[in-house]
């Protein structure tokens, strides 16, 4: 029992990060007011990117390099469509993931010559990092300790976001952006800027949150992986309205979920039911926030 | 040499609006300079391209005989211009002092020390005696305190030049008035006051020059020595003020609308919006609302048409109880003006037609069969009201959008008074109207009060209020405070009850 | 007038996006004009490849009409995917079981698939109507949901084990859709439905208010537009419309049985659809057929020239990003020309 407990608390940190990255990176654009959805098809591609760039290179450094370029490629595509031609965000979007789907499927097929998954020991998974003290100290060590190094670097840049966000003049600026465009303009400050740094950033983040998925949670890439981890971040930042510790709190919370799905899978239940889990979960939570809002109508 | 001067500005919103033609416009260091018109003018366009908020389409400014490109508002910053706009341009859930250090933050390390930017904004606060705590929030704020803000983030980012834009639309006479003389405090200070307004009283008060614009041109630019009101007002409409409301005295039989000890709380701030509201109205009279906005008016009126659910009291209707009637309901015997007829009025990508047979598809006469709606009937009433309301278009099949201001009110109008409800409640019915269609609107709201109806008029114009109702109420705090028979009261004294000053 | 440009700017904006396609088909060392050539002779070129292509659009124009009224009506329903998963499994389960002549047992089957994805819409709009619950992330989940759903009921309790892949049993052969010459009926169906839609939308005064909320939701509901219960009523309708294409993709289509994989794209191909059809029906359909020739015709390419059939989800996005992109740019570009044009006009005059 405290073993199956520790390995569902192991995977919960492992499950939280990528739709912890993606929520951080959707964070940026939510503040700007910018209606991005486009996160689940950046991730998919930097999950894609991250396996190419490991396997030809050999390396996970160059796979995520490549990656993080793919989230500016990414990201430039979507500024390009809803920032600079002014078509509806929403609309952006939807091609942007579909845009997202349609490559990694088709590149998966014309590089790799394979359809559904690409599994090869040529792929060079994220290095594990030994946290050196917590290791020390049982059962915390063998739950925090030994995760890909992504997995640490995300909740500290959650930390960091969070202050950025409230005390910096960046997140001065980013906030103001978001709440009133025109008014940010006549303080001096240029929104359009502001609405692309944040498009970058979520590019950046979001490809993340696919190198996670493709080289630190497994070392394989398989049409669409993202598997509407995105949606799910992006419900995560609506339900939080934003702000980052909450994000860091609330993904951990779908990890669990997800990661109790993934467990109870050992204990006959049917995949098809433990896969749902973070799905059910979301709507679950959306429910609790819609009976609260529902009290607080105006 | 002028200080700042603009030559031949030239400003077309796209498609095709004109907004500005061949405008010069001089400005004289330490004077304060009135920019008058009526709305529509182009007085807002030519001072934010002086701002460098719009990209003239053509024209040059020159300061202190330098060519220069003002191409955002970070450049007017730095030229010493600033500018508070007719609508604020402050974020609601920011404190005091982060709106007025917002771009031009001080730094380390790009985080801020919010305690000492709070105290130094105090600082600035305490130096022009305004009575303002810079820890508050915005949102917080009255919009006379929220004004303040916006003069005091000018004067923290050293302006020289301040334009105010329509400053006092918004304020009740004694507030007005207490701008004014911190306007001329400023001036002392040798600060350069631009004030645009379309109130030529106020202009005359306190200007030194006036320049007149009309259509997107500039008629004159005059000293303000021995002229008259009568003179700008020729000037700035192109002929002379004829506008006089006549009306007979209201006979008024019985109750239309009748607002009993309404109370409406926010769940949101656990304020009391509106409290114990006692209202009503008869047929053949109009019934104003004056108030500050903010104070509930908005609400009351919600409440009426049913978008507002009250914690307590009852509204009746041609005595019937409606207060637990849905909108959908309501609208059969309420006409309704919203405040915001781009967002709430119209549907502006909708066809013309479509915008004007709502709230009419309700009706029986519109019904084809048991599901379909009669669309030549509706063309046809589309056509009567259009004419009938000298709305101004080229095709019912065209999107509202393409239509001036006072004609899409005028589309407004036209369903609405078409529809001959008793009840006809109006919501800042001329609101950014020109002088043309603000008469004729005023002109058909009489008519209504002529043909029986019973009017609710809620409007932050306390002149248009004064000339309108045949009774008045003061609403503050979400309490009526006052009613009045216009005829016996001044506006100033109307005033004193909207700021809660009177004993 | 108006329709005349609409029409042009959709020309345009295709011509574009096949530009863009045929510079990324260069950069993947294949001719474009093969592949073009490839897509249009198996899309279109015979009256096989064109019925065909009709049969392979049939279910894209139902979840594509589902998306536009939908989105028209300011309903954000993006489960289009998981309402035909529902209708499938439905048809599909009690195909298998039914027991009634087939003149009654198809129209029943068709119907009872669509209901099941109106059920599966009805859950969003449950959750919409008494939790405020956002209907773009509810019926996203419900897509997951679904699909995850519908593949446990083809794995475990109807599971055919003479299978090779997880599916259900064979539906009766008496339900079998019939289909003249090779185009089946499902087809007609979908016409039916395009003309259901378009009376609805443009004629009826639900369909009105509907498209007024599309336009400015607020103006509907103080208009007196019954915005929620249309809400509703538009999930339901377009959750039936996405049913209806799952039960005749399983007594219409060419397996007769429900297995993974059915739903291909389907759901976000219609979303495509609706988008760049700026949500109106009758464009929608045609848009449907345009996407059904690329979709047919894709395996004749892969057949022809070394490109993939997978190359067309990713030539979609980039139709529906070149559309889109397009008109946004005509639009801006024809205004700045106007503004322009105007400015000389009034300095002349001066």
């Amino acid at each position: 029992m405290i073993d199956l407990t520790l390995h569902i608390l192991r995977a919960t940190l492992s499950s939280a990060t990528p739709v912890m990255l993606a929520a951080l990176g959707g964070m940026f654009t939510y503040y700007a007011n910018i209606f991005n959805i486009a996160m689940e098809g950046m991730m998919l591609t930097g999950a894609f990117f991250a396996v190419y760039g490991s396997y030809f290179f050999g390396d996970w450094a160059i796979g995520t390099l490549f990656a993080v370029l793919s989230g500016l490629l990414m990201a430039a595509l979507f500024a390009f469509f809803a920032i600079y031609l002014r078509c509806d965000e929403f609309i952006t979007g939807i091609g942007i993931n579909m845009l997202a789907l349609g490559w990694t499927t088709y590149a998966l097929r014309s590089t790799f010559n394979v359809k559904g998954a690409l599994i090869s020991a040529k792929i060079v998974p994220l290095p594990k990092w030994r946290v050196p003290i917590l290791d020390l100290f049982e059962p915390i060590g063998s739950i925090i300790s030994g995760h890909p190094f992504l997995l640490y670097l995300s909740f500290a840049i959650a930390v960091v976001l969070e202050i950025v966000i409230f005390n910096s003049r960046f997140g001065l600026h980013l906030r103001a952006t978001g709440e009133d465009p025109e008014a940010t303009k006549s303080a001096g400050i240029n929104p359009i800027k502001i609405k692309l740094l944040a498009t970058v950033l979520c590019g950046i983040l979001s490809s993340l949150a696919g190198v996670y998925l493709s080289l630190g949670y497994v070392a394989l890439f398989s049409e669409n992986m993202s598997n509407g981890r995105g949606w799910i971040s992006l419900a995560i930042i609506i339900l939080v309205k934003g702000r980052p510790i909450s994000i860091l709190g609330l993904s951990l919370i779908f990890g669990l979920f997800e990661s109790i799905g993934l467990i109870l899978q050992h204990y006959k239940l049917a995949p098809q039911f433990a896969a749902m889990t973070p799905y059910i979960a979301t709507l679950f939570v959306l429910y609790l926030y819609g009976k609260r809002k529902r009290k607080m109508e105006w | 040499m002028a200080y700042i001067q603009m030559t031949k500005i030239y400003k077309i919103y796209p498609p095709n609006v004109v907004a500005l033609s061949g405008v010069d416009l001089s400005l004289d260091k330490g004077e304060i300079h009135s920019v008058i018109g009526e709305n529509g003018a182009g007085k807002s366009t030519l001072m934010k391209i002086l701002y460098g908020m719009i990209k003239p389409s053509s024209g040059e400014i020159m300061v202190n005989g330098q060519r220069v490109q003002i191409t955002s508002p970070l450049e007017a910053i730095k030229l010493g211009i600033g500018m508070v706009h007719q609508e604020f341009m402050l974020i609601p859930s920011f404190h005091v002092y982060e709106n007025v250090i917002l771009g031009q933050e001080k730094s380390i390390a790009g985080f801020i020390k919010k305690k000492q930017a709070a105290n130094h904004v105090q600082e600035i606060i305490d130096r022009y005696g305004f009575k303002i705590d810079s820890n508050k929030l915005v949102s917080q704020l009255s919009v006379a305190a929220q004004q303040k803000v916006e003069i005091i983030k000018q004067l923290y980012r050293k302006a020289d030049i301040l334009i105010l834009d329509e400053p006092t639309a918004v304020l009740t006479p004694q507030e007005s008035d207490e701008l004014f003389e911190q306007i001329i405090e400023l001036k002392r200070q040798g600060k350069t006051i631009v004030f645009i307004s379309h109130k030529l009283d106020e202009v005359l008060k306190i200007s030194d020059r006036i320049t007149v614009l009309r259509k997107g041109q500039k008629i004159a630019t005059v000293e303000n020595k021995n002229i008259s009101a009568a003179e700008l007002a020729k000037m700035m409409i192109g002929r002379p003020l004829s506008y006089q409301i006549k009306k007979s005295q209201s006979k008024p039989k019985r109750e239309i609308l009748s607002v009993e000890n309404l109370s409406v709380r926010s769940r949101k701030s656990d304020k009391e919006i509106l409290s114990d509201v006692n209202i009503y109205v008869r047929n053949g009279e109009v019934v104003g609302i004056a108030g500050i906005e903010g104070n509930g008016q908005y609400e009351l009126v919600q409440c009426i048409i049913g978008k507002i659910k009250p914690d307590s009291g009852r509204i009746v209707i041609n005595n019937a109880d409606v207060t637990a009637l849905s909108i959908r309901e309501r609208r059969r015997i309420i006409s309704y003006v919203p405040q915001d007829r781009k967002y709430v009025g119209l549907a502006l990508k909708a066809t013309i037609l479509e915008n004007l047979i709502m709230t009419h598809h309700l009706k029986k006469e519109f019904h084809k069969g048991f599901l379909s709606l009669n669309w030549k009937k509706a063309k046809s009433h589309a056509k009567d009201v259009t004419k009938q309301f000298e709305v101004i278009y080229r095709d019912l099949d065209e999107q509202p959008m393409v239509l001036s201001g006072g004609n899409q009110q005028k589309v407004v109008v036209a369903r609405e008074f078409s529809l001959g409800s008793d009840l006809i409640v109006l919501d800042q019915p001329t609101r950014g109207l020109d002088i043309a269609s603000t008469e004729y609107i005023h002109r058909l709201i009489l008519e209504m009060r002529n043909a029986d109806k019973g009017i609710l008029l809620v409007s932050a114009d306390l002149d248009e209020l004064m000339q309108l109702s045949d009774r008045l109420y003061v609403i503050r705090d979400g309490r009526i405070v006052a009613h009045f028979d216009p005829n016996e009261v001044d506006a100033h004294t109307v005033g004193t009850y909207m700021l809660g000053a009177a004993g | 007038m108006r329709v005349f440009r609409r029409v042009a700017i959709s020309i345009i904006s295709i011509l574009t996006a096949f530009v863009v396609c045929a510079i990324l088909i260069r950069t993947q060392k294949s001719s474009p004009i093969e592949v073009y050539r490839a897509l249009y002779t198996y899309g279109l070129g015979s009256w096989a490849a064109f019925s065909s292509t009709l049969n392979t659009a049939t279910p894209l124009i139902f979840t594509g009409i589902s998306a536009a009224i939908a989105f028209a009506s300011g309903v954000v329903n993006l489960g289009q995917h998981g309402q035909l998963l529902m209708g499938a499994v439905t048809t599909a389960i009690l195909g298998v079981y039914l027991n009634i002549p087939s003149w009654l047992g198809i129209p029943v089957l068709a119907v009872v698939g669509g209901f099941a994805g109106a059920l599966w819409a009805g859950i969003a709009a449950m959750l919409k109507r008494h939790y405020e619950m956002d209907e773009f992330i509810s019926t996203l989940m419900l897509n997951f949901i679904g699909e995850y759903f519908t593949i446990y009921l083809a794995t475990y309790p109807f599971l055919d084990r003479k299978a090779y892949v997880p599916a259900t049993r064979l539906i009766k052969r008496v339900y079998f859709m019939p289909d003249f010459n090779g185009l089946n009926v499902a087809f007609f169906v979908a016409v039916f439905v395009l003309v259901l839609s378009f009376w609805y939308m443009k004629m009826t005064r639900q369909g009105y208010e509907s498209r007024m909320m599309g336009y400015n939701v607020e103006f509907a509901r103080v208009g007196g537009c019954a915005v929620e219960s249309n809400s509703t009523f538009v999930l339901l309708f377009t959750g039936f419309l996405s049913g209806l294409a799952g039960a005749l993709l399983i007594l219409g289509g060419t397996q007769h049985r429900f297995m993974k994989g059915i739903g291909a794209n389907f759901g976000w191909d219609g979303v495509m659809i609706a988008i760049i059809a700026n949500n109106n029906v009758i464009e929608t359909f045609f848009y449907g057929l345009f996407f059904g020739i690329l979709k047919n015709g894709a395996i004749g390419m892969e057949f022809e020239t070394s490109v993939p059939s997978e190359f067309i989800l990713f030539l979609e996005a980039i139709i529906v990003l070149c559309v889109v992109g397009t008109r946004s740019a005509i639009e801006y570009y024809s205004q700045a020309i106007r503004s322009l044009t105007k400015l000389r006009k009034v300095v002349a005059e001066k």
